[in-house]
């Protein structure tokens, strides 16, 4: 039986990035990761760090996004460095066109609401007319039914397998112990310490961090907790490779440092269900050409579904457990913009307590306002 | 280099143009078969690295094969049929998207 300081349950970009932190720390780390599944949201998600728009009804949401993005350059260059591996970060700011007067008022209503739940107004992503926004995408022409956009020049992207594999490099080049192909089964509490069988062994330890996607819930419960997720699936197509062409990323489209384009704008409540459907590829290859028709030419080699995962309001949960103290559940629906905080913040929490700021927004105990109220 | 397994003599023939070459080619056989067994060196260059490249999996699969046909660039010489006439060209790296093309 094998003891660590921190066990980590889940492998994705959220635990992963909770056990580099933790390792810092000069603690044993052992990360669990069940694996075998293809369409993780880790592996297959759209690799923005995107922060206009976020936040909406939570100042404190808007603002934890917002810190990510200022975090990301050295982060990425301190996981660069570390791993020799290339995460193609750019930062050059983001895009969200509109399409039509409807889509363009409804979005400066949301800016609105953003600004004027910041703190001093601060909230910092600003509407552009048909003509600027043309101005920032010089490569390609603007197809007659885009009235404008927003931007906010704190948005940027990077290649999320290259985030992942990094991460896992990290870990156990500082010396965590990674065992993949390990699914956990059953989580036990006694004297202080966890007892966590798996389908590979028995581990123990003196902290269990719970990252394990959309198996959340049903994990959470083990440990006295009740952090409830459900999976949205988001659907993605990838292009042929053209020289590049789109300077900055766009909600939904985007050009990857290799030259593919990666168009994804779908969100489906159907369970646990990945499969992709013909006739929402083709709405969203529609509302691509709509915005730039010259487009239309590219031929699509791939497409995929897969989960992403949400909690009843969107928000992350960052919990420790009233019954079982020294176990933490984290999730958020932006793992890969969330990276640095996860691996700076939430491990800093976890380690030694510290606390950021109003950091109460992000626990279960939210929910149990609401239901009292 | 690559060989035709069978005897093609009495095959019906077309004849394709690869790069100012005038190839004649069995009638039925995919483009990528016909410019390997012209003892091509390679199809395209990597948009990445820029080093030479050729067909792999001949089944569609690994775009080891994309070359301009017809003006279509990136196109997957091995899913694709000979035709009488057709133009053939090696894709050089990654295509443009101009405005022009979409009109
Ligand atoms: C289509 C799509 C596009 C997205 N685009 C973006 C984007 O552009 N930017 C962004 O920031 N976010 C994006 N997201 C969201 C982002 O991908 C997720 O927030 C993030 O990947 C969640 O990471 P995770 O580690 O919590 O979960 P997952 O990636 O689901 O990983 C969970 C891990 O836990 C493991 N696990 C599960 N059960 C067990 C068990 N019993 N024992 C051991 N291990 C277990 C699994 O094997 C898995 O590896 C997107 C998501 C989707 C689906
Ligand atoms: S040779 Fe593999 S796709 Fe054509």
């Amino acid at each position: 039986m094998e003891h660590s300081d921190f066990l980590v349950v889940g492998g994705g970009v959220i635990g992963s990035a909770v056990a580099c932190g933790l390792l810092h720390k000069k603690c044993s780390v052992t990360l669990l990761d069940a694996g075998g599944d293809a369409f993780n949201a880790s592996l297959a998600n759209f690799g923005l760090v995107w922060v206009q728009g976020k936040g909406q009804g939570s100042r404190r949401y808007a603002e934890w996004c917002h810190e990510a993005s200022e975090l990301f350059p050295e982060y990425v260059r301190q996981l660069e460095t570390e791993t020799g591996i290339d995460l193609a970060y750019r930062k050059p700011g983001g895009l969200v066109l509109c399409h039509g007067e409807e889509e363009y008022q409804k979005r400066e209503k949301v800016l609105e609401r953003l600004r004027n739940e910041s703190r001093h107004g601060s909230y910092d992503c600003h509407m552009l007319d048909r003509a600027d926004v043309q101005k920032m995408l010089p490569n390609l022409t603007l197809g007659p039914g885009i009235t404008g956009g927003s931007y906010s020049a704190h948005d940027g992207y990077l290649n999320p397998l290259a985030l992942l594999k990094a991460l896992h490099m990290s870990f156990t080049q500082g010396g965590g112990h990674f065992c993949s192909g390990t699914a956990v089964t059953n989580i036990g509490y006694q004297h202080g310490r966890f007892l966590v069988t798996t389908n590979s062994g028995e581990f123990t330890a003196e902290k269990i961090v719970l990252a394990a996607g959309n198996a959340m819930t049903r994990l959470s419960r083990m440990v006295g907790m009740d952090v409830q997720v459900h999976p949205e699936q988001g659907q993605l197509m990838v292009t042929e490779r053209t020289r590049p062409t789109l300077s900055m990323p766009i909600s939904g489209i985007q050009q990857t440092a290799e030259g593919s384009f990666i168009v994804g704008l779908s969100n489906r409540n159907v369970g646990f269900n990945t499969d992709t459907d013909t006739r929402l590829m083709k709405q969203m290859a529609q509302r691509v050409v709509n915005a730039f028709p010259a487009l239309a030419c590219l031929k699509i080699v791939r497409s995929w579904s897969s989960l992403r995962v949400l909690t009843a309001d969107g928000l992350p949960i960052y919990q420790q457990s009233e019954r079982c103290p020294g176990a933490y559940a984290v999730t958020a629906h932006s793992g890969v913009t969330l990276a640095p905080q996860h691996q700076i913040h939430i491990a800093d929490w976890i380690a030694e307590g510290v606390q950021p700021e109003e950091f109460e927004r992000f626990s279960t105990r939210r929910f149990d306002v609401e239901k009292t109220a | 280099m690559l060989k035709r397994l069978h005897d093609i003599s009495d095959r019906r023939k077309v004849t394709i143009d690869f790069e100012g070459m005038q190839l004649e080619v069995p009638a039925g056989e995919t483009v990528s078969a016909a410019v390997l067994a012209a003892e091509t060196d390679y199809t395209r260059t990597s948009a990445i690295s820029g080093v030479h490249r050729g067909p792999y999996c001949q089944m569609g699969v690994c775009f080891e094969c994309l070359m301009e046909i017809d003006g279509v660039p990136n196109s997957q010489a091995c899913m694709i049929e000979v035709r009488h006439g057709m133009t053939v060209r090696r894709q050089h790296g990654a295509r443009g998207v101009s405005d022009e093309a979409s009109v």
